[in-house]
């Protein structure tokens, strides 16, 4: 016999906190997300005013923002990529600017350049981008620290070719000019001297660690080697070969976006668009009270197309990002005595890297001795 | 087991589920894991799996005769208890559904020791985390998945919004030759789970001759190569 349940009160009850939970809570916990967002960045021209200043700046690889990663989850691999883009895309709009010296893109935070920049992805999803972004010199003085948001509409995924969150980008790199622009020649010359000592001193601290000292949370240079030191000579040597590594392995990350980029685009619009619905829909499902028409097949389609797309979205961009895994390449090196393989993610090349370096000092300075 | 034995059993775990007198899934326990390798290539066996529309219209004939039998019990002024009747839209609607939901007939299940991907042609795939003790259970905004072993048998439980419930039961064969797919569909308003066995054999796709893929950015890409995947 088929007829209309009598249903068990508690398995109902249970099923309408279910319900209930879904359609209300879940989506009013996101507004409360989205109530502690900073206002969204004005769209900005990229500021080229002014004299253009040659200090180094190094970008570390954003990180994704997750508290912890979960490998089989879809959306954190997605989070991943999105890092790594972000960051690729923030060096790109700097250097468009040509208002900075070299700008590269670090697999790790190192004291490298004479300003590091750092970020986490705060929240993406093709409709909002937040970046929280700590721009830092190399004597330890923070020059900002905050959370940039664009929301973009369909209006921004027109055409293919332009980044649909470039505004994001641009007001970062117009914050950084800005707060270059007040520094002297003179503090310029020091950042870029305290940069070089700096990084001899992580490579060879027995050496190197005299030169600069801590005073008051930030990283004065006490003195600097003679100009003919054969050491810094050495040391010189060994930044440009890092220098080297980095705009190796920076290829990779380019080809990875070129190879990535219009199929993550395309994702990016497409969860744009799934997330309008998915509003609509929720806000219907959420006004609707039992009209007597639940168990109609277009009612039951809905759910099911709806579930269907969300699903199959994050399924594809599993895929996505899985193949963005696979793709990292050995990175193959002349350090000048011999070749070098480095395999792993680029983040493990470079720690690989950094090792060889810090080999090749002590074995130099041991024959300088 | 033979087809026949398995069929059998999961058609007496229908009725058994059938008579239930819910609107959805009765509460589960499960069984131990005892997980089986399901991986590879299937296609669905035609003649061996449910016809959609013979299953309806069993399921229309018991409802015409319930009808009948109460309008006749009304002529002699008797009542008869228990809850109102289905209607014919509704069954119907179910029925539709049924389809839409065992549509797929290729499968590419990938399986590990931690994770169970059943990918099926156009549509999401299952997958499910199969190193926690079942049930695995992921909340999205637009429904609610539970999945995990049960014994020797795989399910996804999905609740969705508006009460439709689908409910996948997938058992291998011992000689692991074929695999049976049980979908269970619930709607609020049809008491009765509309259920759908399907039959999937073990296929090479390599004897196709071509591979398709679905990419975002290309549509459907087909190739005369192999697949490496």
């Amino acid at each position: 016999m088929i007829d209309i349940p009598s249903g068990n009160p508690a398995l109902l009850f249970a099923l309408r906190i279910a319900v209930c939970f879904v359609l209300v809570v879940l989506p009013t916990l996101a507004e409360a997300e989205q109530d502690a967002w900073p206002m969204a960045v004005s769209h900005q021209v990229l500021n080229t005013s002014g004299q253009p200043v040659g200090i180094e700046l190094a970008i570390v690889v954003f990180d994704d923002g997750l508290d912890a990663f979960d490998e089989r989850d879809a959306r954190h691999k997605l989070r991943r990529v999105e890092a790594r883009i972000a960051t690729v895309l923030l060096r790109d709009v700097i250097t468009e600017g040509q208002r900075f010296g070299p700008v590269r893109v670090l697999p790790a935070d190192t004291a490298f350049a004479a300003l590091t920049i750092t970020g986490s992805v705060v929240h993406s999803d093709g409709r909002d981008m937040l970046l929280r972004i700590r721009a830092i010199d190399v004597s330890g003085e923070l020059w900002f620290e905050q959370v940039f948001r664009w929301t973009a509409s369909e209006q921004d995924y027109l055409r293919p070719s332009d980044e649909p969150f470039r505004p994001l980008f641009v007001a970062i790199a117009n914050a950084l000019w800005t707060r270059a622009q007040t520094l002297s020649p003179a503090s310029i010359a020091q950042l870029e001297a305290l940069a070089k000592m700096r990084y001899a001193a992580e490579l060879a601290p027995q050496i190197f660690n005299d030169y600069v000292q801590q005073v008051e949370g930030l990283i004065r240079l006490t003195r600097l080697p003679a100009v003919n030191d054969p050491m810094l000579a050495r040391i010189d040597r060994i930044r440009r070969q890092e220098a080297l590594f980095i705009d190796t392995i920076d290829q990779q990350y380019r080809d990875l976006q070129d190879a990535l980029g219009p199929v993550y685009t395309l994702w990016r619009r497409s969860s744009l668009e799934q997330g309008t619905y998915l509003a609509s829909y929720l806000s219907r499902a959420n006004q609707r009270s039992d009209d007597g028409d639940s168990g109609s097949f277009a009612r039951m389609q809905q759910a099911y197309s709806t579930y269907r797309s969300v699903k199959m979205q994050e399924q594809d961009l599993f895929e996505i990002a899985t193949g963005f895994d696979n793709e990292t390449a050995p990175t193959v090196l002349d350090s000048g005595e011999r070749v070098v393989r480095l395999e792993g993610t680029l983040e493990q090349q470079y720690v690989q890297w950094r090792d060889i370096l810090r080999r090749l000092i002590t074995l130099e300075r041991g024959s300088l001795e | 087991m033979t087809p026949q034995t398995l069929i059998a059993l999961l058609m007496s775990a229908t009725l058994v589920t059938a008579c239930g007198g819910t609107s959805g899934p009765p509460p589960q326990t499960y069984a131990r894991a005892d997980p089986v390798d399901m991986s590879g290539d299937w296609e669905v066996d035609h003649a061996r799996s449910d016809n959609i529309q013979q299953r309806f219209n069993g399921l229309a004939r018991q409802l015409q005769r319930e009808m009948e039998r109460r309008a006749r019990a009304a002529e002699r002024g008797q009542a008869i208890g228990g809850s109102a009747v289905t209607s014919g839209r509704d069954l119907l609607a179910l029925a539709e559904m049924a389809e839409l939901i065992t549509a797929p007939t290729l499968l590419h299940v990938i399986q590990t020791a931690s994770e169970v991907r059943l990918k099926r042609e156009n549509t999401f795939g299952l997958v499910c985390n199969t190193d926690q003790r079942p049930p695995a259970i992921t909340v999205t905004p637009v429904g609610t998945e539970r999945c995990g072993w049960d014994g020797h048998q795989l399910f996804f439980d999905i609740a969705l919004s508006d009460g439709l419930q689908i409910r996948h039961r997938i058992t291998r064969s011992a000689l692991a030759e074929f695999l049976v797919i049980q979908t269970a569909v619930y709607s609020p308003s049809v008491k009765q789970p509309f259920v759908v066995n399907k039959i999937y054999n073990r296929y090479d796709p390599r004897k196709a001759g071509y591979q398709c893929t679905q990419t975002l950015s290309r549509g459907t890409i087909c190739t005369t190569e192999e697949s490496t995947r």
